[in-house]
């Protein structure tokens, strides 16, 4: 059936993005941030928040460098969240490759639990009282040092 | 309970568990139409319950076709005894919605990985999109499926922009450095 192509824009994409990952990865792992600050995430920048993606690079970072424990620190979430995003990614991508239709299977349910997920964390990690400053990619975050 | 279609005749009802059963041990097909209380019209058992089929990736191999329903199909009837006709006319609307793209995983890494705003409106209408196809929906799957389509793409547009900048920033950086040994 024709229809089960993945859309060509689509497939192109995924293409995109597996090359896009591949280069973050050398990049992550030749430059110690240290050396080449990371800069500001654009919504922290203007509000002072932090985003349920604040961290996320330095969070890549440490993992390639072997610091689970960092990694944790400076986004719980997006770690929680990497083997089912690996595992997404590879099943588009192998669909893409093959030409066919890929849907992720996941129940509505379980989609809403996800965004609640996200949105939930972006609220926790904010709240100015102490035990929530463990969920903050700075400074005073337990798992940081 | 859940009632579906084989071989142009209604069966059930049958519990969720069941149905479950049955799909793991390949006696419904993924393309096999399924109903319950709730849906507006037979659905895919793919679409309309996320099971596991047969044990291996559905979407992976060519599904057997169901036997195309001629004009003169049976009329299954929903089981509430309404009036409607719910096995011919949506297979167009099936055909449709299989091929709709899933953009729940994009929706959830942008929201992540770059842009909070346009990500969860682009989750939003995903698991909308999958909502109204598990219950038969399609004029509401449809509309959803084309939003989730235009926010991925603004949150993919703004997305691979932002992580160019960075990118370059970076590979500048390094290659100013790597001249400065020299």
């Amino acid at each position: 059936m024709e229809s089960r192509l993945v859309p060509a824009a689509e497939r192109r994409l995924s293409i995109l993005a597996v090359a896009g990952g591949v280069v973050a990865v050398v990049l992550l792992a030749v430059a110690p941030p240290a050396a080449y600050p990371i800069p500001d995430c654009p919504f922290h920048a203007v509000t002072g928040a932090y985003c349920p993606g604040c961290g996320t690079l330095r969070a890549s970072h440490s993992l390639l460098g072997g610091h689970f424990l960092h990694a944790v620190g400076y986004n719980a979430l997006f770690m929680l969240l990497l083997p089912l995003l690996a595992w997404w990614g590879l099943g588009w991508t192998r669909a893409a490759f093959f030409g066919r239709n890929w849907k992720s299977v996941v129940t509505p349910r379980f989609g809403w639990v996800l965004l609640a997920a996200v949105v939930g964390w972006w609220l926790v990690r904010n709240l100015p009282w102490a035990p929530f400053a463990a969920l903050r990619p700075v400074a005073g975050n337990p798992l940081l040092g | 309970m859940w009632y579906y279609a084989q071989n142009g005749e209604r069966k059930g009802p049958v519990s969720e568990d069941a149905l479950r059963e049955m799909a793991r041990d390949g006696s419904l097909n993924p393309t096999d139409l399924v109903w319950r209380e709730g849906m507006a019209e037979w659905a895919t058992a793919e679409l309309a319950t996320g099971f596991r089929f047969g044990g291996e990736t559905i979407y992976g191999g060519a599904a057997p076709a169901p036997a195309a329903p001629s004009a003169a199909a049976p009329s299954y009837g929903q089981p509430t005894g309404q009036q409607a006709s719910p096995y011919a006319a949506p297979q167009a609307q099936i055909a449709a919605s299989e091929s709709t793209t899933d953009y729940l995983p994009w929706a959830i890494a942008g929201t992540i990985l770059c842009c909070v705003f346009t990500g969860i409106a682009a989750t939003v209408y995903s698991v909308k999109t999958k909502s109204a196809q598990q219950y038969g929906d399609w004029a509401e799957a449809e509309r959803c499926g084309r939003l989730a389509k235009i926010w991925f793409w603004w949150t993919f547009g703004l997305g691979f922009t932002y992580w160019a900048l960075i990118g370059s920033f970076y590979v500048l950086a390094i290659a100013s450095a790597v001249s400065e040994m020299q």
